[in-house]
């Protein structure tokens, strides 16, 4: 902070040895000396040095904030429970950790020399023009007050209203273009691609029609405002006012004419700083005060260092009495397991009976409502964060890489894991793919196996797997699940697999079924709710031009 | 530069080329004019004039300023207009194994980001990049028929270094910028990685280890800002001198050859001078606005090149539309090869037979389907439907003979019924409830009063995996086509479920041709391709 005000007072003072080299050259008009000359040139260095100065400083303080605040953002995002994150679509959190960090970045770095250029510098030059030329020479300033005027208070309220039109259009517009691309293999195929193309073609006319409408109804006073902001016009009424003044003065008029102009063109985009700023900082202070996963403080015994007596002890997980509910609809109830070490327990049911839910719960990654989750002991939110993933290891049903090599993929369950325990860990999983060929290349199948492939790397005493052999053929399966039981049997790791395959159930030491429905005391069943896509409708673009607010 | 500038417009449609040559002479008809209200200002100064003429060159270079801004906005707004167009025409064009994962980032890139950018073309950047370079030039003009030829040079020779030295200062500092793009990118990149792969971060490496991939590229890229920060104040102050270089030069020139004697000369050339290096700060950038500017537009013009497969002409299609309904479902596959996977793969396959695709992961089967949709052209052979090559086929007569369930089952914002009869527009309520009932989505619509007419949330978010899949199957069967193309079609149905959906599909009687790595018996297939062997000659 000290630092930013610092900087505001470069900027001011930078502003003002600019008016005092221009007083200079008032003064040389009437009583040219060398000393004026000098003087004027030194107030020039001068105002150059604090701006640089100013400019510097203010870098250096949005940096830090910068740095900051999108460390905060990013770490919240990673704490948000499963089922908040629902809320949190990729275009929303994309905005947010990008475009929202990068507004009010924008919004802090220009802050000082807007402040001055706005308010401290257009102020003492108006103080400097009544006191060299006096009161009638203030009609030179009314382009600039003009044009100021038009941008604070003609544009602004025109615009609104269109700007929140044109963001839900122009939000159409990208979502019925990812849409068409998305569905494009499917319209196509079906011979209707000219309706799905006629949703993007209506919305890309009615964002035209709407934008030619709103720039009809703008331009002209926005033009007007751009007139007004070149010299000529203020020119003309200077030399208008200050022609009858002898030379010095018509010079202080027509000098110091431009005083407000300069202002008034920073104007438009200082205030579009200021609203994005503001806009920005709502969004990200709505994900700060999300609730977050605990971070938990407790280390199990033994999971920092994989070496130690694992196969011995042995850390069971077991749930007791949960329920979860989303949206007021029991996806989970009054559920009880209990997974032992050493061995397998398969986790079966219908689509949409909890499985993928139970596991996340299993992981300490989603809220629930009543009962608890104990590992070894301990519950699992009082598992400090930093070991929580070395404790538990839950490996989803995604095939999701990171676009980097598949050795940087493994080291992400088990960063200290030498080459060679890593090329092990493939080869359990089946797969015989090279440490640093890229994953981004491989198949859905392949993708799969190094997921699974973290499962045998991973220090973690108890493991998670949801749908593992989905992407496999059967006799790939087969070998799979023998190393799985291997995991668990010899190794004697707690395993929880979720599996639509009734015979890896089979095999599986311990097998349980849930319900389709999981609702022990309504006999109704609900509805599925209300759509959720009007609350979480498509964020609008970030890049929306700024046609006519501002020149 | 306008070599720059003829680039950036490269693959614009016509029609928007127009507009934006319109509005540039526009400008430079506000250039002239403006030019010329200075020299009259300049005139009324030296000789002590009235101010009428001033204020009516004024007049003057106002209202063509607010005419031309007012036309150079609405140009933006329809150019927008035509570049929406153009991209629609692009992607109904484009062939469909083009739509990846990464071209449809790049189209919706294009979309919400390229065309605004290119909006503001016509409406802000154009005026400058007229304005900045004919102001300087016109007004050294100026001054020599105000204040004579003399200083006009002087002002020439200050205007060129004091440019020099604005262009030095940018270079100086783009150079030492180079460094933090490339850290910005990979920053950007880690951000948004952290994002897209949420989950895979969040399971497998925990809130705090997450991070740390993030945190490396992040402080890379704090460490080159601040070297940037640190290469733009020396940069700033330069650039700054070289602004106020101009008029220092005539102020030193007047007191030296004692030019303040006449103050209102001296007043009058001051002024102009100032007018002419008022426009070198933009003029500096120029270069860099003209690269931003192409690098914002690089996702539309891909866009707008996008390949496209060649269509048979309108006769042929017919004829072959003909032809073809007499054994619509057979489909032949003649020494087809496709890199990467296939190669040299031959198959017949008679109409009401069901093919079950084998082989290992990345053995092209996926490809092969593609192929048979005619996503794109195999690089060698050809793929026959009904005894018709595909590549003469209209696009229409191949769509109304095939339906296809993908892997990833796309499901649309909306209803079961809008998302179901994707598959046959004029479908009846009836026919969608039986699509819907003969893809085992009947508990789905029980359970919502709207039954079919249920919301399916935003993308399907509503439905699970299995039911989106089921609502793909339900899509197809409604259209009822001659040959069905399921690509692990069930992959998320229990096996009861599976079971159902294959007997309804096997009671239909259509050509089959499938790919699942689950029990392929329940398809009843009467044959098998294995891609695995074709790999080996």
């Amino acid at each position: 902070m000290p630092a930013l005000l610092l900087a505001v007072l470069a900027a001011a003072l930078a502003g003002a040895t600019a008016l005092a080299a221009i007083w200079g050259i008032v003064a040389m008009i009437s009583e040219p000396s060398a000393g004026g000359v000098a003087w004027i040139c030194a107030a020039w260095v001068g105002a150059a040095l604090l701006a640089a100065a100013s400019s510097w400083l203010a870098h250096a303080v949005e940096a830090t904030f910068e740095a900051r605040l999108r460390r905060t953002v990013a770490g919240r995002v990673l704490r948000l429970p499963a089922e908040r994150l629902s809320d949190y679509p990729a275009d929303r959190l994309r905005r947010l950790v990008s475009d929202d960090i990068a507004a009010l970045h924008h919004m802090i770095a220009h802050l000082p020399s807007e402040i001055a250029a706005l308010v401290v510098v257009p102020a003492a030059a108006i103080v400097l023009l009544l006191t060299l030329a006096g009161p009638v020479a203030l009609l030179a300033l009314i382009p600039g007050v003009l044009a100021g005027g038009v941008y604070l208070a003609v544009l602004p309220p025109l615009s609104a209203r269109h700007g929140a039109e044109r963001g839900r259009v122009m939000g159409e517009i990208t979502t019925a273009v990812d849409d068409y691309a998305r569905g494009i293999h499917v319209f196509r195929s079906f011979g209707n691609d000219s309706g799905a193309l006629a949703t993007y073609t209506s919305a890309t006319e009615r964002f035209t029609a709407g934008m030619v409408a709103w720039v009809r109804r703008v331009a002209t006073p926005a033009a007007v405002a751009v007139a007004l902001l070149q010299a000529p016009a203020s020119f003309a009424i200077a030399y208008a006012v200050g022609a009858a003044n002898d030379t010095s003065t018509l010079a202080a008029i027509l000098l110091l004419s431009l005083a407000l102009v300069t202002p008034a063109l920073r104007l438009g985009h200082g205030l579009d700083f200021v609203a994005a700023g503001r806009a920005a900082g709502g969004r990200v202070g709505e994900l700060l005060s999300e609730p977050a996963l605990p971070t938990g403080g407790e280390v199990l015994a033994g999971v920092l260092n994989a070496d130690t007596v694992l196969a011995e002890t042995g850390v069971s997980i077991a749930a007791h009495a949960i329920t979860v509910r989303v949206n007021d609809r029991a996806v989970l109830s009054e559920l009880t397991l209990t997974a032992p070490a050493s061995s397998i327990t398969a986790v079966t049911g219908p689509s949409g009976a909890g499985k993928t839910t139970l596991l996340r719960v299993l992981a300490g990654l989603h809220t629930i409502d009543a009962g608890s989750v104990i590992v070894g002991g301990t519950s699992i939110t009082e598992i400090s964060e930093a070991t929580r993933a070395d404790t538990v290891l839950l490996v989803p049903q995604g095939v999701a890489v990171l676009a980097a090599t598949i050795r940087e993929n493994l080291l992400l369950s088990a960063p200290g894991a030498s080459d060679a325990e890593c090329a092990s860990a493939l080869s359990r999983a089946q797969l015989g793919a090279r440490l640093d060929a890229d994953a981004a290349t491989l198949s859905g199948g392949e993708r799969q196996r190094v997921a699974l492939a973290r499962a045998f790397l991973s220090p973690a005493p108890v493991i998670l797997l949801d749908e593992p052999t989905s992407a496999l053929d059967a006799a790939t399966t087969g070998r799979v699940w023998a190393e799985i039981e291997k995991l668990a049997h010899v190794e004697g790791k707690t395993v929880v697999v979720v599996t639509h395959d009734p015979e890896l159930a089979a095999r599986s030491d311990r097998h349980v079924a849930l319900a389709s429905a999981q609702l022990p005391s309504e006999p109704e069943l609900p509805a599925l709710g209300p759509p959720i896509s009007g609350s979480s409708s498509p964020s609008s673009p970030q890049h929306q031009s700024e046609a006519g607010t501002s020149a | 530069m306008t070599s720059a500038i003829s680039n950036t417009q490269a693959g614009l449609p016509l029609a928007a080329r127009r507009r934006l040559a319109r509005v540039t002479l526009g400008w430079v008809a506000v250039a002239a004019i403006e030019v010329t209200a200075y020299a009259s200002l300049g005139f009324a100064i030296l000789h002590g004039g009235g101010a009428a003429p001033v204020l009516l060159a004024a007049a003057a270079a106002l209202a063509a300023t607010v005419i031309v801004s007012r036309q150079g906005y609405l140009a933006g707004a329809r150019l927008a207009g035509d570049l929406y167009g153009e991209m629609g025409a692009a992607l109904a064009r484009a062939k469909l194994s083009w739509f990846t994962a990464e071209h449809r980032a790049l189209v919706t890139a294009a979309a919400g980001r390229s065309v605004p950018t290119f909006m503001g073309v016509p409406a802000h950047q154009l005026q400058t990049l007229v304005l900045s370079p004919m102001i300087p030039v016109g007004m050294v003009v100026a001054i020599a028929l105000v204040s004579g030829p003399a200083p006009a040079g002087l002002v020439l020779l200050l205007l060129g270094a004091a440019l020099t030295v604005q262009a030095l200062a940018q270079r100086g500092l783009a150079r030492a910028d180079t460094r933090r793009h490339e850290a910005e990118r990979r920053a950007n990149a880690a951000t948004l990685e952290l994002v897209d792969r949420l989950e895979l971060l969040r399971t497998a490496a925990g809130p705090v280890r997450a991070l740390e991939r993030a945190e490396q590229a992040w402080a890379a890229q704090e460490t080159a800002m601040a070297r940037t920060n640190r290469a733009a104040a020396p940069a700033t102050l330069v650039s700054q001198l070289a602004s106020v270089l101009p008029v220092a030069g005539v102020l030193i020139m007047l007191w030296l050859t004692g030019g303040f004697t006449d103050p209102a000369a001296a007043l009058a050339l001051l002024v102009l001078t100032g007018r002419a290096s008022a426009p070198l700060d933009d003029l500096a950038l120029i270069g860099i606005s003209l690269s931003e500017l192409g690098t914002h537009t690089t996702a539309f013009r891909e866009v707008a090149a996008a390949p496209t497969l060649p269509r048979p002409l309108g006769g042929v299609a017919d004829a072959a539309g003909g032809a073809a309904s007499h054994a619509g479902g057979s489909i032949e596959l003649h020494d087809v090869s496709h890199a990467p996977a296939l190669r040299a793969v031959n198959a017949r396959i008679s109409e009401g037979e069901r093919v079950h695709i084998t082989g290992p992961s990345g053995a092209g089967k996926s490809t092969l389907l593609g192929l048979a949709l005619r996503f794109d052209d195999p690089d060698h052979g050809e793929v026959l439907l009904g005894g018709v090559p595909l590549r003469s086929l209209a696009e229409t007569a191949l769509a109304g003979r095939i339906a296809y369930v993908p892997q990833e089952p796309v499901v649309f914002t909306g209803t079961l019924a809008e998302n179901i009869r994707i598959g046959k527009p004029d479908a009846t309520d009836d026919e969608v409830r039986g699509a819907a009932l003969a893809a085992e989505l009947g508990a789905v619509v029980r359970r919502d009063p709207r039954g079919i007419d249920q919301p399916v949330g935003s993308h399907g978010q509503g439905l699970s995996g299995g039911e989106r899949q089921r609502v793909a199957i339900a899509r197809a069967l409604v259209s009822a086509p001659p040959v069905l193309l399921l690509d692990e079609a069930t992959s998320a149905l229990d096996e009861a479920t599976e079971q159902r959906i294959a007997d309804e599909i096997v009671r239909r009687g259509s050509t089959v041709l499938f790919v699942t790595h689950r029990r392929a018996d329940i398809w009843q297939p009467h044959a098998t391709i294995d891609l695995s062997r074709t790999d080996t000659p």
